[in-house]
């Protein structure tokens, strides 16, 4: 067994043009099935975030927010929006049948000079009534959020001194969340009376956030949650029909239609996939073949000095695993260290939500994709050498063929 | 005295593609986020131009490393390499700081594409370092049989 591998890798470093071929031909292989499989499950993990997050059955806005899809590019791109409507809404959902819970939040983005040399989503809540915040911000802060407490999302960074000023307003901050891999990792999150805080004072500095809504009185979006048995789709409507500026939306229906996003590019990877695997492998029996072929009559006085055909099937099953080993390594390391490092920048480019798998997910998916690279090649040499070494060696030598 | 023709290695051209592609893309793709509107520039602005003169620095050890004659040279000029490539690899972030906003372009494609060059150029390098340091044995141990 020494002996065969001692040969093999021999052979190999005695062909190095052709082994390297075959290194890069297998770390593209191994590449676009780790890469692939990895992107599609970080999809679908963003997509479980950003459903798991919405938590209400509705989400009532101004009009004009759904018509621009500024609360998409909150939720999903974390980019900085804000809209108002009166609050007086609040207590007309709150009278029909079938509505559970009901929560204002406030969306308000800062000015440049606050925090983080960009603009940031300022999300305030009534710590009272909300039942979608505070769930998750309780798996990274047990504590109730104070007035001029505020939690920051996973993509911003604390300072040094824990400390803000939003619209001078100072606020400290106590916590950072976890990733979620959704456009609320860009967010601020403070409660309601410190939020209002910042947007009087936002008014009173002379920003035209509100336009014709009394300050006081504004809400960003109402978030309903249905009781059971009830029919959200009725509900629905019934807010639609409150007021035509404002526009009630299932949340079951903003997720389906970042779902078909998902579905799309998921199909589109895994065609990616299956055409990549058709061709290496295509080029790898090709490359196998030829190899063998051209080495026939080496092989063939291998088994005339005494060679068995065991050994001779070894020697080139050994170089095929080898050689893949070594290349499905080195696809795998340099499509992990791309994927893990550029994340965010995907995310962005393709404005869905994208949340990595855990160390264990990838590490699983680093050795079958090695794996399946090595059974391919072992598969492919194997059928080679089973060809060649069916043949009469001594009729291989007489006529050099 | 018979002059040697130059014949570059495998790891003298991975590391002067990788070098040069490093300061390359440093300049067009992983440049970090523009002046802000008062003109004055963020926090990042000073580890991308650190990560420049770094990368000169890799580029031109690159150059060397292929031209120089001797084992023993070309061993430290790529531990020389492998310490650049370690150091650029932690600067932006660890030692300079970044913007505060993990979206921002000194995250999304300064800090990344500045980790995935400065590895591959640790690699190449550690992989030329183990293939000098094997030779420089073998001749050792020749010199040793020789006496």
């Amino acid at each position: 067994m020494k002996f065969i591998i001692e040969l093999a890798i021999k052979n190999i470093k005695g062909r190095g043009r052709r082994s390297s071929a075959l290194v890069l031909l297998t770390a593209l292989l191994s590449a676009s099935l780790f890469g692939g499989t990895v992107t599609v499950r970080s999809l679908q993990n963003g997509l479980r975030s950003y459903e798991a997050r919405l938590g209400a059955d509705i989400i009532v806005t101004p009009w004009e927010a759904v018509k621009e899809g500024k609360l998409e590019s909150i939720l999903i791109q974390g980019a900085p929006g804000y809209f108002y409507m009166e609050d007086s809404l609040l207590e007309e959902i709150r009278q029909i049948e079938g509505v559970d819970a009901i929560s204002p939040q406030f969306y308000l983005s800062s000015a440049s000079s606050g925090c983080c040399d960009t603009l940031v989503q300022i999300i305030g809540f009534d710590p009272d009534t909300d039942f979608s915040v505070q769930p998750w911000i309780r798996e990274s802060y047990s504590q109730s959020l104070g007035d001029g407490d505020v939690i920051v999302g996973w993509n911003i960074r604390v300072p040094e001194n824990r400390h803000f000023r939003f619209y001078n307003v100072d606020c400290t901050v106590v916590a950072r969340l976890d990733k979620t891999g959704t456009g609320l990792d860009s967010a601020i999150y403070a409660n309601m009376n410190t939020i209002k805080q910042m947007m009087e004072s936002a008014d009173d500095i002379g920003f035209t956030y509100f336009k014709d809504v009394d300050v006081k009185k504004a809400v960003s979006s109402i978030l309903v949650n249905v009781k059971e048995g009830y029919d959200t789709g009725k509900i629905v409507s019934e807010i639609n029909r409150l007021s035509k500026d404002v526009s009630a939306t299932s949340t079951k229906d903003m997720v389906s239609s970042v779902a078909d996003g998902l579905s799309g590019i998921s199909k589109l990877v895994g065609i990616l996939i299956v055409f990549t695997w058709i061709l290496g492998t295509a080029i790898l029996v090709v490359s196998f073949a030829m190899m063998v072929n051209e080495r026939v009559s080496e092989l063939a006085a291998l088994r005339n000095i005494g060679g068995s055909k065991a050994m001779l099937s070894g020697i080139l099953i050994a170089e095929a695993v080898i050689v893949s080993f070594t290349g499905g390594a080195v696809g795998t390391a340099l499509t992990g260290l791309v994927i893990i490092t550029f994340a965010d920048t995907l995310k962005n480019s393709i404005g869905l939500p994208l949340l990595l798998s855990g160390s264990g997910y990838i590490t699983i998916m680093v050795i079958c994709s090695i794996l399946v690279s090595v059974a391919v090649c072992a598969v492919t040499s194997s059928v080679c050498a089973f060809r060649i070494t069916s043949k009469d060696t001594g009729l291989i030598l007489r006529e050099g063929k | 005295m018979k002059n040697k023709k130059f014949v570059p290695g495998i790891t003298d051209i991975v590391l002067i593609v990788v070098s040069l592609g490093y300061l390359v893309l440093l300049n067009t793709v992983f440049i970090t986020c523009g002046p802000k509107d008062d003109g004055s520039f963020m926090v990042c602005q000073w580890a991308w131009r650190s990560l420049v003169v770094l990368a000169v620095i890799l580029v031109t050890l690159s150059i060397v490393h292929a031209f120089v004659p001797g084992n023993e040279l070309r061993l430290g000029i790529s531990i020389g390499i492998f310490t650049v490539a370690i150091a650029s690899a932690v600067l932006p972030d660890n030692i300079i700081p970044l913007c505060m906003m993990n979206t921002m372009k000194c995250h999304t494609h300064t800090k990344p594409g500045n980790l995935v060059f400065s590895v591959l150029i640790a690699v190449a390098s550690a992989v030329d370092i183990a293939v000098r340091i094997r030779k420089l044995t073998v001749k050792a141990v020749k010199q040793q049989e020789e006496i």
